[in-house]
């Protein structure tokens, strides 16, 4: 999609919630197309025969490795141009399947002002069409403040 | 009765944290076709990713891949052995790792357990790679551990991976989990 408007840290408050991203339904299509972009030839994603019967699974499973990409997509938008996404974690806790639809979430947790930046903590995840949450996680955005300095690019590494 | 579970979390084992690979190999320089396949399969489409006039007016100065895009870089070399040819012996193969990418690995943690789940990521970002530079990368063990879960034992084992680009910049940190049982 790309960016709207820059967000501001001043105008964020906690407990705001992350413009969300959905995909899908995820056919068949949709996970094959990935598993060929990515040459990941993993038989679980694509010959379901293989995946109910051999791995017992309840069918082709969506790649963990395309699912960090939604969440990416929506932190990186909600960051803007002018924001940073410095860290991205997440679990893979659950299952995804063909013809779910899964959309990205987020929500503003802590908010605090570092070195003249503002640093933006969230959590977030994956949930499918059935209220599933398959991939809980937290993320860092770095947002400049409106009469503060430019987020750096290449962006430094983040003191923990 | 099945033999006493013995702990695989030897001292050898444990002495396998903190061991890392040499730097890998360069990727080929990434292609911009290869990130259209790549946008299109996550259907993020962010002209960023293609538009070099608007990207031009942007901090980046010109089209940048999507943010995780760096660690998808790395594809099996010309000239290499077939990793699928496995499947002509063996039907049931899940062709795990079938893709053979051109990473360096580190040595194998002798776990005993044949089962591999992907257990999810930390990842720092600090630029974004482009098309036309090539990734390389550095591994390291960062923690191995044992875990008596319910299903029975299990190894999870956390991989640090950095990647830099061909400019020496650093790109991302990456540490992956990976659960077996």
């Amino acid at each position: 999609m790309g960016y709207a408007t820059q967000r501001y840290f001043d105008d964020v408050k906690v407990g705001d919630e992350l413009a969300p991203v959905a995909k899908g339904p995820m056919s068949p299509a949709h996970i094959m197309r990935w598993s060929a972009s990515s040459e990941n030839w993993h038989r679980i994603h694509y010959d379901h025969p293989f995946t109910t019967g051999h791995d017992k699974n309840p069918g082709l499973l969506i790649n963990g490795s395309w699912k960090q990409h939604v969440l990416a997509q929506m932190l990186d938008e909600w960051a803007g141009l002018e924001g940073w996404v410095a860290k991205i974690a997440f679990q893979y806790r659950a299952m995804n399947i063909e013809w779910e639809t899964l959309t990205a979430w987020g929500r503003v947790t802590k908010l605090y002002v570092r070195d003249g930046l503002g640093i933006v903590e969230c959590e977030t995840g994956i949930r499918n069409n059935n209220g599933l949450e398959s991939t809980p996680g937290s993320a860092v955005i770095v947002l400049p403040l409106r009469n503060g300095k430019a987020v750096p690019y290449p962006f430094p590494a983040l003191e923990s | 009765m099945t033999p006493a579970y013995k702990s695989f979390l030897t001292d050898d084992v444990k002495a396998l944290i903190g061991v890392e690979t040499e730097w890998s190999a360069y990727s080929d320089p990434i292609s911009p076709s290869e990130v259209r396949r790549f946008v299109h399969a996550i259907m993020d489409d962010n002209p960023l990713y293609y538009d070099e006039a608007y990207a031009r007016g942007t901090k980046y100065g010109a089209a940048v891949c999507p943010p995780l895009y760096f660690s998808f870089a790395f594809r099996r070399a010309h000239g290499t052995p077939d990793p699928l040819d496995r499947l002509k012996a063996d039907r049931d193969w899940d062709a795990y790792g079938g893709g053979g990418a051109n990473r360096q690995a580190l040595p194998r943690v002798p776990h005993g357990f044949q089962r591999m789940v992907n257990g999810g990521a930390e990842i720092d970002l600090y630029q974004r790679i482009r098309p036309g530079k090539r990734v390389r990368t550095k591994a390291r063990y960062h923690d191995i551990r044992e875990r008596i879960g319910s299903t029975g034992p299990m190894a999870i084992v956390i991989t640090e991976t950095i990647f830099q680009d061909d400019d020496g910049g650093l790109v991302a940190r990456a540490r992956q989990t990976a659960i077996f049982r």
